[in-house]
């Protein structure tokens, strides 16, 4: 399976939004289902997943692989992926660079890890063994957290770029987040975007949060504000292997024109901003891999 | 393996109110295996940001299980976030999926409600309801399984009075037959539309849900000799089915006695024809509904 095309700007698909994008099929260029959402699910869920990827190109997400548990990966989670990956064609996979669980208890929030060498590394072989599972290539996203882990050696921006150096995989670049935690956390965006490997990017999140006893909490439940899009601007001219751009929408839903809005504006910042859309330039985005899978490099040549 | 007993204790942490009170005690139990650098290290972590953490994690528990029982969770009102608290002590976090965590607190509320009266006395039905339908939903899971365990009773074109003495009407293992002290088809239907129902009036009410073969789910409310018939399907004869229901129903006359068999068989073909039961040859001591049957103290088990 190859990843050549460019996917647009699309939605990620919740039932509450399923009129609005059947609604306006031409305006939402690709879905991005939760995987978790169809795994050990009724029938119809599986009737849904290959429905859709039938309309629409699908790019899979997850949210429990859990991939910085110290301990070996989940091995019947990955299959379980796998299975979803092949009803609806996936594009691309991915998950949060995080840990959710240990051995006895599935906190069923993205946690966050120490960002020290020996976390990175440890999560950066979980992620080799998971990419070897796969056609298509594997993304890890960055996480939005409301405190760090004192005893880290590393910041998260070189935790990050040592993550996808040595395990060989993909970015799912949430600048909503990245904005979430420079506010909670004190730091500037724009900086911690220029430290990591925007090469890597094949995937961006938008969202809107709001404030709760002066934290800004990722929840996916208020349009994405314009600092936010700011950073789209700042960012998408960094990233050759950039396929599509996705908004994230899980509850206090709006009229759907607004999503469409939404949606608009990020094809607007793509058209302007991603150069090659408009260069016809052909981007190689392979660096240099330390550790990894060959057999998910492969499937990326763009 | 010193980095999985951090992220051990760091879960429980988080996710355990008695724990994270003890730990800042100065009282962490012990199965926690810290070094001392861990123990300062968890120590360091702002502890505001991770009590608002702690908090998210319990409210995202409880917005799965109102996802799974509206009606219920609805009716708690005010006191939600009280026994959402105590569910999560009670019920630490094990699966993310929104299913399991509202069959969870499901299960939390039952326990509940046994010993603890509630605002409204229908609640216990309204609970009932949607555990049943939820568990009907989720477990059919697309493996639709009349009724295990031993051939099925061919009619080959026989009336089903022919086969009274031979034919073993088995309920199919995706049915449930509920009762309820007050009409729960009227109850559900004002609290979807109001706060809660008031007026409402105790009245005996039987329903059977069951899913058919293409993965819907059916109710139908129906009688007590129905309800009856239903919970004897389950290893008797249909003669000696027709037998004890007509003692119990006062059958006592041949002609009473002739029409209640007629109704009887009536009923056991509209039953056949809706896949609600099966006809077996022999006794299956194994239940086909098994304990699943036995999770709502209001349902029959059958």
């Amino acid at each position: 399976m190859e990843t050549n095309e460019f996917l647009g700007a699309g939605l990620s698909y919740r039932r509450e939004l399923n009129d609005g994008i059947f609604s306006a099929p031409d305006r939402v260029d690709f879905l991005e289902l939760l995987t978790d959402q169809y795994m050990d699910m009724p029938p119809h869920k599986e009737e849904e997943a290959r429905f859709l990827g039938t309309q629409f190109p699908i790019v899979l997400h997850g949210v429990d692989l859990s991939i910085g548990t110290a301990g070996p990966i989940d091995k019947q989670y990955v299959e379980k992926m796998q299975q979803i990956a092949e009803w609806v064609k996936a594009r691309w996979v991915s998950d949060h660079l995080c840990f959710t669980r240990t051995r006895d208890l599935n906190i069923g929030q993205l946690t966050p890890l120490v960002f020290n060498e020996e976390i990175a590394s440890l999560t950066a072989a979980n992620i080799a063994e998971v990419i070897r599972n796969f056609d298509c290539p594997f993304l890890v996203e960055n996480i939005s957290y409301y405190f760090t882990i004192p005893s880290s050696t590393l910041s998260e921006a070189e935790f990050i770029t040592r993550v996808v150096r040595e395990s060989g995989c993909w970015l799912l670049l949430d600048l909503a987040n990245i904005q979430n935690n420079a506010i909670n956390n004190h730091y500037d965006p724009f900086e911690f975007i220029d430290q990591i490997p925007l090469d890597r990017v094949i995937q961006i999140h938008l969202a809107g949060g709001y404030y709760h006893r002066g934290i800004l909490l990722d929840t996916h439940s208020h349009p994405v504000p314009a600092d936010v899009f700011d950073l789209l601007r700042y960012a998408v001219p960094q990233m050759p292997a950039l396929r599509g751009v996705i908004i994230e929408r899980d509850q206090n839903y709006p009229p759907f024109s607004d999503l469409l809005s939404e949606l608009d504006e990020t094809r607007s910042i793509l058209e302007t901003h991603w150069a090659p859309r408009h260069s016809g330039q052909r981007c190689d985005p392979r660096p240099e891999v330390e550790r990894g899978s060959a057999r998910a490099l492969d499937a990326i040549t763009i | 393996m010193s980095e999985y007993h951090f992220q051990k204790a760091f879960a429980e942490l988080v996710t355990d109110t008695n724990a994270r009170r003890a730990f800042y005690a100065n009282e962490a139990p012990p199965l926690w295996s810290l070094s001392a650098d861990q123990e300062t290290t968890l120590r360091m972590i702002d502890r505001e940001r991770l009590e608002i953490f702690a908090e998210l994690l319990i409210l995202n528990r409880l917005g799965k299980a109102a996802e799974g029982l509206p009606w219920t969770t609805k009716l708690l009102g005010t006191d939600i976030w009280a026994l959402a608290q105590d569910f999560n002590q009670a019920w630490p976090p094990q699966q993310t999926k929104k299913y399991d965590e509202a069959i969870a607190f499901g299960r939390f509320l039952d326990d509940h409600f046994r010993t603890e009266s509630a605002q409204f006395p229908y609640i216990r039905d309204v609970l009932s309801y949607e555990m049943a339908s939820l568990e009907l939903r989720f477990e059919f899971n697309g493996h639709y399984d009349p009724a295990p365990g031993e051939p099925d009773f061919r009619l080959k074109g026989n009336p089903l009075s022919n086969a009274e003495d031979t034919a073993r009407p088995r309920l199919v293992a995706h049915s449930r037959v509920l009762s309820f002290d007050y009409d729960i088809e009227s109850l559900v239907n004002e609290i979807e539309t109001a706060e809660t129902a008031n007026d409402v009036e105790k009245r005996e009410f039987h329903i059977l849900m069951h899913v058919q073969p293409s993965g819907i789910l059916n109710q139908t409310a129906i009688n007590l000799p129905t309800v009856r018939f239903l919970q004897l399907c389950r290893g008797q004869t249909l003669a000696e089915i027709i037998e004890q229901l007509a003692t119990e129903f006062h059958c006592d006359t041949q002609e009473s006695f002739h029409r209640f068999r007629t109704a009887c068989l009536e009923l056991c073909e509209s039953l056949l024809a809706d896949n609600v039961i099966v006809l077996k040859t022999r006794v299956n001591h194994g239940s086909a509904n098994g304990s699943r049957l036995q999770l709502s103290t209001n349902s029959v088990p059958v």
